[in-house]
């Protein structure tokens, strides 16, 4: 068997080298990836490079806490490539709500999402977590990768208004958008500490590099 | 009945301990989504509404709004058996009709602005070339004529003997080139020829985009300069939310970074260098014609932005022509 799943998540493959999911939407490819048909499944690669969950799971974080039927909600979905995973796995149970606020990335999402119908697209900024409160329902995870100044504080305000008690919540972090004169290693420990001193539980942090440079990835658990 | 809330499934209502007590259903189009976006209640959901509700954290012309947030967690808690895949395409829809209309007139200065820029690239490049390939022709006329459009116009069209006679040059160190060599350098002129006036258009264009989207902005900063403005800002709205000192040093982003990460000195100006103001000063006093002129901008675009239709440049372009003056003159100190 070429395919087997990882330790850290029984959706997710590996071939010992590179990541998968299995294609939801059999022949749809997101972004370039490659597609391998075996046994009538279809695989599609998740490429680290690309995606900063899949950087995060190539540099061995704790847990995966992504399963089929879950309600997500991520915040800067942009063009879906990571958001597509996600999708593959959390099957037609489960839904995306995805908000970005720039309308030009979101042109490359809307061809995806008309056959991804577990992808619910958002044109709204993630700041204002009001502005979605007729759509986004209470969610099993938050995942959030907005490059922002204040992305800890909208990271924070989203799961007040939607995430479970006991949920679970991605971050992703790039230094140089929080400030660019700080050392990044500065920077993830004030992101820790405030994530911290906010209540989450901090399952673990992973430096993204060499994959995505200055870039973090923080997994916490709501209280 | 105290709270509501309003969903793309129905209008839910609760209690003042925000316990869920009543669900109308409500069917939900596009459009109404949109209208929600706005800030305004669908009309088939007024028509339901019980009086004096608060809505918990959703602002609507004409309603109050709670915003506690642990009482918006609350009622979200309790919503269940939502169907969003049926509903998704209707999001995808709002979606299509919401990116459809962010479409503004600034956004085309921001394509054409970076067209031209493009365009000079391609311009150059391929005079470069051109100019190397003539010289195996006739090097003479090449090193006579420095500037590119009065070379490429020049020689487009024209032989190697009467070049030589109306440019007094008796000898040349050019190769005999055959028919059909000068024929393809012909044609290569021709074509550069039409890009020199693709960019003239391009320039009319992006003035006459100027004037309408931005004519503070035009007329303080030029069209060229201030297009390159808005370009770099991503839209006169967003660069009427950008401090002066912001201004002042787009395009130096460079620059500006590596000063900040390793404090070597500021930037003085980015894409404003360009501005005759600026240019016609001693390098030391630049720095300041570019504050002041990026300070003047940045009225120009909170005008242009927010109230348009006004025009105040007339006014701003005074007192910049002061502290040109001034700065000129090797006064210091600042105009009122």
């Amino acid at each position: 068997m070429k395919f087997r799943p990882i330790r850290e998540n029984p959706h997710i493959y590996t071939d010992g080298r590179r990541l998968y999911t299995k294609n939801l939407i059999p022949g749809q490819k997101v972004y370039g990836e490659r597609i391998i048909r075996e046994k009538g499944e279809e695989y599609r690669e998740w490429i680290v490079n690309r995606s900063k969950l899949a950087a995060a799971i190539k540099k061995r974080i704790k847990e995966v806490p992504i399963k089929p039927g879950d309600k997500i909600l991520y915040l800067g979905i942009a063009a879906g490539t990571t958001a597509s995973h996600i999708s593959d796995i959390i099957g037609w149970d489960g839904v995306i709500f995805g908000i970005d606020v720039a309308p030009r990335i979101m042109r490359e999402l809307i061809p995806i999402v008309k056959d991804r119908k577990n992808i619910i697209p958002i044109l709204e900024d993630a700041s204002k977590p009001d502005k979605y409160l007729h759509i986004v329902s209470r969610v099993d995870l938050v995942y959030e990768d907005v490059a922002q100044p204040h992305q800890v504080d909208i990271f924070i305000r989203n799961i007040d208004y939607y995430l479970r008690g006991g949920g679970y919540g991605f971050l992703a972090v790039k230094a140089r958008s929080i400030d660019v004169t700080k050392n990044p290693k500065v920077i993830f420990r004030d992101v820790e500490k405030q994530l911290r001193e906010y209540g989450f539980r901090i399952i673990d942090v992973v430096r993204l590099d060499p994959y995505h440079k200055d870039h973090a990835m923080f997994l916490i658990q709501n209280k | 009945m105290k709270y509501a809330l309003v969903r793309f499934s129905g209008i839910y209502l609760f209690d003042e301990n925000i316990r869920l007590v009543d669900k109308k259903k409500v069917e939900f189009d596009a459009e109404d989504i949109l209208t929600i976006k706005e800030g305004k209640l669908p009309n088939n959901i007024k028509k339901i509404l019980p009086q004096g509700v608060l809505f918990l954290g959703q602002r609507f012309e004409d309603f109050r709004t709670e915003d506690n947030v642990g009482k918006i967690r609350k009622a979200l808690g309790q919503i269940r058996d939502e169907d969003f895949i049926t509903v998704q395409p209707q999001f995808v829809r709002a979606a299509i009709r919401d990116i459809s209309r962010s479409v503004t007139r600034d956004l085309i200065i921001i394509q054409a602005i970076s067209m031209l820029d493009d365009l000079n690239k391609i311009i150059n490049l391929m005079m470069e070339r051109f100019r190397e390939w003539y010289e195996l022709y006739l090097p003479e006329l090449s090193q006579m004529i420095d500037d590119h459009e009065k070379f490429v116009k020049t020689v487009s069209g024209k032989t190697r003997e009467e070049l030589m006679k109306e440019y007094g040059i008796e000898d040349t160190m050019g190769g005999d080139l055959t028919e059909m060599d000068i024929e393809m350098l012909n044609n290569i002129s021709k074509r550069i020829l039409e890009l020199y006036r693709l960019r003239e258009d391009l320039r009319k264009y992006i003035e006459k985009l100027m004037e309408e989207v931005a004519p503070n902005v035009k007329a303080i900063a030029g069209p060229t300069v201030g297009a390159r403005l808005i370009a770099l800002a991503g839209g006169l709205k967003e660069l009427a939310m950008l401090p002066a000192s912001t201004i002042q040093v787009l395009g130096a982003e460079k620059a500006l970074f590596r000063h900040l990460r390793k404090g070597t000195p500021p930037p003085k100006h980015g894409v404003l260098f360009n501005h005759p103001m600026v240019q016609k000063l001693p390098k030391k006093r630049r720095g300041a014609m570019a504050r002041t002129l990026a300070a003047k901008i940045s009225i120009a675009a909170k005008v242009d932005a927010f109230t348009p239709g006004k025009f105040i440049a007339d006014r701003l372009q005074k007192e910049l022509e002061e502290r040109f003056r001034q700065l000129k003159e090797g006064i210091k100190g600042k105009t009122k």
